[in-house]
């Protein structure tokens, strides 16, 4: 693709030599290599602890290396600091978004560099200016409106062209596009094509590999802080890459086996809620794994919120085993049978500060009691069998939540879910951000549920994934269901990922 | 506790956690050696006493702090408490079922002002600074009120026990068994009770608590009218050691809680705290303000050096924190 641009100037503009870096106990990088051609794309993969991030966050200035050299336009240069980082011209698209949230676009934009006149600021320019950047880079947004009312895919724009309007020669994009839809991907690499076209060079780390066949020239590959090997992304394969990041060759991420389907053990009918979404009816059977498609903002979390009592729904009616029931909150909902594995881990899966086993059993904790006292041997039995179950990788229980990779922290969630022996668990992305070693033990996971009796809901963006997954797919757009499709459907190709983003977006336009 | 006990054996850890305990303790014992009439026993049990009251208000407050709330009205509730109890032992002073009258008056009205924040706080949906920062001139209006202006003085003999008594036989004040007492009630509570880890919870992620199926409204009235309950219990000290029931008393008492609290090592936004630490942060007031006493130290100074303790604890501690 666009490799052939980059053949005239072989030359490179940043080179990451032989960098080490070693955290008390652990060798996060092992003399690994970067070198980053101007004006390229260069996907860094590895599972989640292969390095990736730590040298990531060399580049931008937070941790220094303990050897080895970088040398960036022809010059060996140390970082300090973040902010020399961005000085340089390196600057890093965070996974975790951070705008000022009650700020406006334009604000956003030059924040730390506002235009002024006579020592004040020169609002006019500044959004003149602002108007000029989202133009070039075609994000529809007004500069004057607050960035609270924008959604993620658009606030992760806004980021990037500040970046990129900083003069920066390297733009890093840790998982850039976890928490966006097909079609916001598509604008997300017009931007990244843009960009590439003023000469930027991108550092992309990203663990879905069919992005990186769409969108980068070169991937370099680490694992366990290793350096493996760069390949240009034209003359090698998806199974190639996918063995280099796990040293093993993956036969198939999706395991999904037929399960025997059951009795009905939860039917919506008619679920409303005033502006949000409406008319959503939908029956869900035991050993089944019922897949929920459609674009951010369709109103899939919205409904599951509604069933598990978080939010309260207008009208309709949730019957569980044909029992009309009234969930007013979540402890309804566990008491029910109910578990949720919410769609963001940090805002309300996890206690990030308090320990692992405090965060499995936190549902729980009713059941493990003597009386009134905790039942901590029970607690520490119980949870660490469930650590085990779920391959959860943590150096003891008693570690912070917060201080695991993102995979574990989501097989955590799920762990905490397990424990409470639900009928019934809703998965609301469950495997958004985290790499293909962990993605394949929850899908395994998934499948062993089903097959023990239990019934799963499973909400996600990514097609492939809720495609293979699910037994029956139900497609939802604009707050209501727009299609169900059968799993021999899918089986047949009578449904392929095109036909389910066209229901998605169904002929409206979409958000 | 398993985590306190661990880390008293990792000596690197209990360094960086409790770096300026440590220095409080280096710093007592240089006192001890330099200033005869600090080891007094007197002076020890004086210490004591004044510990006890502002130690059951910090526990109170500790349970609050830890939801990720605060409670500034603690002083003015301490005030009402006072009152109440005043209010009731005069009507019959000799009596000693009177007295118990008094006390549970006024631990009843304790919990009034505690429930009433918490209500406040869970159903309106006022932040908590907001709410007790009301609640806090509206008690102590109430109080001048309820005496008409007018300071109660109390003679009752069976009242006074409770803060200047002592166990018989051993000359430990009352007020210090019943700190002792609280503090393992404490301990109890947040290390080996259901509610405890969901006070937690509910402030270390509320969100994520909610979603786990905890009662949050319920966690945080609960957690206010325990906070005015020790208020009370820490007015009922106070009037008994001095014989009064005064609308002016406890003020700026809530400062004291917090910053012992804070001192402790407890997280402002909520969710961690510690019984080790918050017992370290009561004692490290009292015995810094009665050491700068005797070494004459004028009190202007003593609320600079207090206010610099606190920043300093701080400090520590987000670094600590930040090493993790």
């Amino acid at each position: 693709m666009e490799a052939a641009i980059n053949e005239g100037k072989a030359k490179y503009c940043l080179e990451m030599l032989e960098v080490s870096k070693n955290f008390p106990g652990v060798k996060a990088l092992n003399k690994v290599t970067l070198q980053i051609k101007p004006g390229e794309v260069h996907a860094l993969l590895g599972e989640n602890g292969a390095g990736k991030s730590t040298l990531m966050k060399i580049l931008s200035g937070q941790y220094s290396p303990d050897e080895g050299k970088i040398i960036y336009l022809d010059e060996e240069i140390k970082i300090k600091n973040s902010s020399e980082a961005i000085k340089l011209g390196i600057s890093m698209i965070h996974q975790e978004l951070s705008p000022l949230k009650d700020m406006t676009v334009a604000e956003n934009l030059f924040i730390g560099r506002e235009p002024r006149k006579k020592g004040l600021l020169n609002k006019k320019k500044m959004n003149e200016k602002a108007t000029e950047y989202l133009k070039e880079y075609e994000l529809d947004v007004k500069v004057n409106s607050k960035v609270r009312e924008l959604n993620i895919a658009q606030m992760q724009m806004l980021e990037i062209i500040r970046a990129a309007t900083y003069n920066s020669e390297i733009v890093i994009m840790d998982e850039p596009t976890s928490s966006l839809t097909d079609e916001e991907v598509r604008i997300l690499f017009r931007t990244i094509r843009s960009l590439q076209s003023h000469g930027v060079s991108i550092i992309y780390i990203s663990h879905r590999i069919e992005e990186i066949f769409e969108i980068a020239d070169r991937a370099t590959v680490f694992r366990d802080g290793q350096y493996i090997g760069t390949k240009i992304v034209d003359e090698t394969d998806r199974d190639e890459l996918i063995s280099m990041m796990v040293g093993r060759s993956v036969e198939d991420i999706f395991p999904k086996v037929n399960t025997v389907i059951k009795e009905k053990i939860l039917e919506v009918k008619n679920l409303t809620r005033s502006n949000v979404f409406k008319d959503v009816s939908f029956d869900l059977r035991r050993g089944e794994i019922l897949g929920f498609a459609g674009l951010i903002g369709a109103g899939r979390s919205e409904v599951m919120n509604s069933i598990f009592g978080i939010d309260k729904s207008t009208s309709g009616e949730i019957l569980l085993e044909g029992e009309p029931v009234s969930i007013k909150n979540p402890r309804a909902a566990i008491g029910h049978g109910i578990g949720y594995v919410t769609e963001d881990r940090k805002g309300n899966g996890l206690v990030l500060i308090h320990s692992v086993l405090e965060n499995i059993s936190l549902p729980t904790l009713s059941r493990i009691n003597k009386g009134v006292v905790l039942n901590k041997r029970t607690e520490m039995e119980r949870g660490t069998e469930y650590i085990k179950k779920l391959n959860v990788k943590t150096p003891a229980p008693r570690t912070p939540a917060g201080s695991l990779s993102g995979g574990n922290q989501q097989k955590l969630v799920i762990a905490k879910w397990m424990m409470a022996k639900p009928r019934i668990l809703i998965l609301d992305e469950p495997t958004r951000g985290i790499d293909v070693g962990a993605k394949a033990e929850i899908y395994t996971l998934m499948c062993k549920l089903v097959a023990e009796g239990m019934a799963i809901i499973l909400i996600s963006s990514e097609m492939p994934e809720v495609m293979s997954m699910c037994d029956r797919l139900i497609v939802m757009g604009n707050g209501r269901i727009k299609a169900e499709f059968s799993r021999q459907e899918i089986l047949d190709k009578e449904i392929t990922q095109e036909k389910v983003l066209s229901v998605a977006i169904g002929g409206e336009k979409g958000e | 506790m398993n985590d306190t006990k661990k880390e008293l054996f990792n000596l690197k850890g209990f360094i960086t956690r409790y770096g300026l305990m440590i220095i409080i303790i280096v710093f007592v014992l240089i006192m001890c050696v330099v200033q005869p009439a600090f080891r007094t026993s007197a002076n020890m049990l004086n210490i004591l006493k004044q510990v006890s009251m502002n130690g059951m208000i910090a526990l109170g407050m500790a349970f609050v702090i830890m939801t990720g709330g605060i409670d500034l009205s603690v002083g003015s509730t301490v005030a009402v408490s006072t009152l109440v109890a005043g209010s009731v032992l005069t009507m019959n002073p000799d009596s000693q079922m009177f007295t118990i009258y008094a006390v549970l008056a006024a631990l009843g009205a304790g919990i009034l002002c505690g429930a009433l924040n918490g209500i406040c706080i869970a159903y309106l949906k006022i932040p908590p600074f907001i709410v007790t920062m009301g609640t806090m001139t509206m008690f102590r209006g109430l109080g001048y009120l309820y005496c008409n202006g007018q300071p109660y003085v109390l003679k009752s003999a069976f009242y006074k026990v409770i803060g200047q008594g002592t166990v018989t036989g051993l000359s430990i004040p009352i007020p210090a068994i019943m700190l002792i007492i609280a503090v393992i009630i404490f301990y109890f509570v947040l290390n080996w009770t259901k509610f405890g880890r969901h006070v937690l919870a509910t402030g270390g992620n509320e969100n994520a608590a909610i979603t786990a199926g905890v009662n949050v409204k319920k966690i945080k009235i609960i957690v206010y009218t325990i906070c005015g309950f020790m208020a009370a219990l820490g007015g009922i000290i106070l009037g008994s050691r001095i014989n009064a029931g005064n609308p002016s008393l406890g003020s700026g008492y809530e400062l004291d809680a917090i910053s012992a609290v804070v001192i402790g090592g407890a997280s402002m936004s909520g969710g961690l705290c510690t019984t080790l630490g918050t017992v370290l942060g009561i004692m490290t007031l009292g015995l810094i303000n009665n050491s700068l006493n005797m070494l004459g130290v004028s009190s202007y100074f003593q609320m600079v050096f207090q206010g610099m303790i606190i920043i300093i604890a701080v400090a520590l501690d987000a670094r600590s924190r930040q090493e993790k």
